[in-house]
């Protein structure tokens, strides 16, 4: 019975030993002897430091055995156990791999399979695409490249509309607008759907070519959307001057004064008002989409989910609505003040109605917002107006009103941040899950090329990286087999949604699931959503697993070489 | 063809300072302090010398020392036949030398 270390005098001392007592707790069992003898020096060594060293040393030891052990079988042939008296009789060579050969092909080959599954295709797409992040989903040329070739090949004005709505070039934009419009005017819709940026942004805040509009005007006369685009050019042209003038001044007071005072805006945002229909063409882009790429047998949710997501025709139209608006208001309150009231009435009432008909027209929550918000602050001024002429029983109907306005679609609230991040956990598991398809295939195909570089160099002795290199070919096709699966399903409910908004025969007007469920390889999880945006893109995941899979098989296949050399040198 | 151990620089100090006195029994941290190995690196060395076969091992007899006994080590006889070889065959291909006297 071995007796324990004596308790040292020193801290540094009783730290040594409590480290190394700690160690002997959980040493493996083949090796405790050497355990125990570390421990027992540390009698002898009166230095603090040097103890220090000593039981760290101890603990290199520790380290080492655990991996000796945890890969041991490894380092065995097949079917031999430890210590049997067969080992010294096996050849080395024979020790890896110990899974069989067609195994492992088949397990590789059922990877594959899985991994070429337009699903997983499109799961590992979204992950390890470049700047595949939601706001700044930029399309790449080759995306486009079936799109650009069928549009090409057959002239076809929706596949040419789709790549000029996408396309990242902006000449190539413009250029393909006017192609889909000559080849089918039915399409002149889509001139509200081309970003006539430099970039495509979220927002595009660049006027449209002026023919733009005039086509626009001459094709869907009656659309107050039409009409308030024009409006708008001249609030964008104004936006943009102050962008080129270095944002100075106050934009939003002087472009609201100059608008107002000018009779050609005032008289196009009259008519917008006054026109019987609004219609943002907002769905039809989708259905546009979706009718190319059924017809070409075009799979590509990424496009679908930029498509959907990005507002071309910019929000200003609205803020003109609003502007205009606030002007007749304005004007109400004037002549309520010297005594007008039915003047003043039917200046509030003109906002009203507009807002309350553009309201039931559009299909955008974003849309809906804005014309609620301007019906709620025009009926907020008709109300007490028509109180105070005796209407009692319509202003009791617009109080009614006011309380049912939905003006707080989306309000900053961390409710609506948890919308964002609803499915981080599918994205988390997504990522995670193709990452792994990378890392696995990487170590199995590192692994049996240091197996395939040390049997041509015929080394006798299997260390560490040897075991390293054989755990990665045993394990890696059957982990590969099980990640694959598991990306496979992580991604299915995204693709479901994908193919039932794909699927379905009547118009869509409403794309929330849509785009929940196609962002859903975007999303994190609260709380990791601000590191991930820094830190855990696909660019850092790429890098990582290149370096640090590059300094293992340099370190395990050169370390030889190293060593020999520098023997050699001393 | 049976497995051969690497031959470290700092497997050859060990092995030289073992045979500096073959038949007397050393202890470890001694051993580290001749050859100026850490005991990170001195008791793999140990350990591979033991399971070839090539290192002798035993505890201290257990007296009234006041501390656990420690853990002995010398060179096996087969062990110092192999080490005087290898170390002779190291000194003449100039890959090794003693950097340390006594």
């Amino acid at each position: 019975m071995m007796k324990k270390p004596a308790e040292p005098g020193t801290l540094g001392q009783r730290i040594a030993a409590r480290l190394l007592g700690c160690a002997l707790r959980i040493w493996p069992e083949q090796t405790s002897i050497w355990g125990r003898a570390l421990a027992a020096e540390l009698a002898v060594i009166d230095n603090s430091r040097q103890a220090l060293s000593w039981a760290m040393g101890g603990l290199m030891i520790l380290i080492r055995e655990w991996l000796r052990q945890s890969l041991g079988p490894w380092r065995r042939p097949v079917g031999l156990s430890e210590g049997s008296p067969l080992a010294p009789l096996a050849s080395p060579a024979s020790s890896m791999p110990r899974t069989p050969r067609f195994l492992t092909a088949l397990l590789l080959a059922a990877s594959l399979g899985i991994l070429l599954i337009p699903d997983s295709r499109e799961a590992m797409r979204a992950t390890f695409q470049p700047g595949a992040r939601f706001w700044n989903m930029a399309v790449n040329s080759g995306d486009l490249q079936r799109f650009r070739q069928v549009a090409e090949r057959n002239h076809d004005p929706e596949a040419t509309a789709v790549v000029a709505m996408l396309s990242p070039d902006r000449a190539e934009r413009i250029s393909m607008a006017d192609e889909a419009v000559r080849l089918d005017p039915s399409l002149t819709w889509i001139y509200t759907d081309v970003p006539t940026a430099e970039e495509p942004r979220v927002l595009p805040a660049q006027p449209m070519p002026p023919e733009w509009v005039a086509r626009l005007e001459n094709w869907d006369p009656d659309n107050a959307f039409v009409r308030m685009l024009r409006a708008q050019q001249k609030l964008l042209r104004l936006e943009d001057s102050w962008q080129k003038n270095g944002y100075r001044g106050d934009y939003i007071e002087e472009a609201k004064k100059e608008l107002r005072e000018d009779p050609a805006w005032s008289a196009t945002m009259e008519s917008a008002f006054e026109a019987p229909k609004y219609d943002s063409y907002f769905p039809r882009k989708f259905d546009l989409y979706r009718r190319v790429a059924r017809r070409y047998q075009i799979r590509d949710p990424r496009l679908a989910l930029i498509l959907v997501t990005r507002l071309p025709f910019s929000s200003s139209h609205t803020e003109c609505a609003e502007i205009y608006s606030q002007a007749l208001l304005d004007q109400a309150e004037a002549a309520a003040e010297s005594g007008r009231y039915l003047e003043a009435i039917e200046l509030c009432r003109r906002p009203a109605e507009a807002s309350q008909r553009m309201g039931e027209q559009c299909h955008t929550d974003f849309e809906k917002l804005a014309w609620a918000q301007i019906e709620r602050s025009s009926l907020a001024r008709l109300e007490p107006l028509l109180a105070k002429t005796g209407q009692a029983r319509e202003a009791g109907f617009l109080r009614y009103r006011l309380s049912a306005l939905q003006t707080d679609f989306y309000p900053s609230s961390p409710i609506r941040d948890w919308a964002w991040s609803e499915n981080g956990w599918e994205g988390f598991a997504i990522r995670t899950l193709a990452f792994g398809v990378l890392l696995l295939s990487a170590a199995f195909l590192a692994g049996s090329a240091v197996l395939l570089v040390r049997d041509r160099q015929g080394a006798e002795h299997p260390g560490l990286g040897f075991a390293l290199a054989s755990a990665a070919v045993d394990y890696g096709p059957l982990l590969l087999l099980l990640d694959a699966l598991g990306l496979l399903i992580a991604y299915r409910p995204v693709s479901i949604m994908y193919d039932r908004y794909f699927d379905w025969s009547l118009p869509i007007y409403d794309f929330r699931g849509l785009v929940h469920a196609l962002y859903t390889p975007y999303e994190w999880p609260e709380g990791v959503a601000r590191l991930s945006s820094q830190y855990l893109v696909a660019y850092n995941y790429w890098m990582a697993a290149i370096i640090g899979l590059s300094i293992l098989a340099a370190y395990i296949v050169f370390r030889g070489t190293v060593g020999r050399g520098r023997r050699a040198k001393a | 063809m049976g497995l051969r151990l690497r031959f470290s620089r700092q497997t050859l100090h060990v092995l030289n300072a073992l045979l500096e006195r073959p038949a007397q029994w050393r202890h470890g941290y001694s051993l580290s302090q001749q050859t100026e190995l850490p005991s990170g690196t001195l008791y793999p060395i140990l350990m591979r010398l033991e399971r070839r076969g090539w290192l002798e091992t035993r505890w201290e007899e257990t007296g009234d020392l006041g501390r656990p006994p420690r853990h002995l080590y010398r060179l096996s006889g087969p062990g110092r036949t192999w080490a005087a070889q290898e170390l002779r065959a190291a000194r003449a291909r100039q890959i090794w030398k003693p950097v340390y006297t006594e």
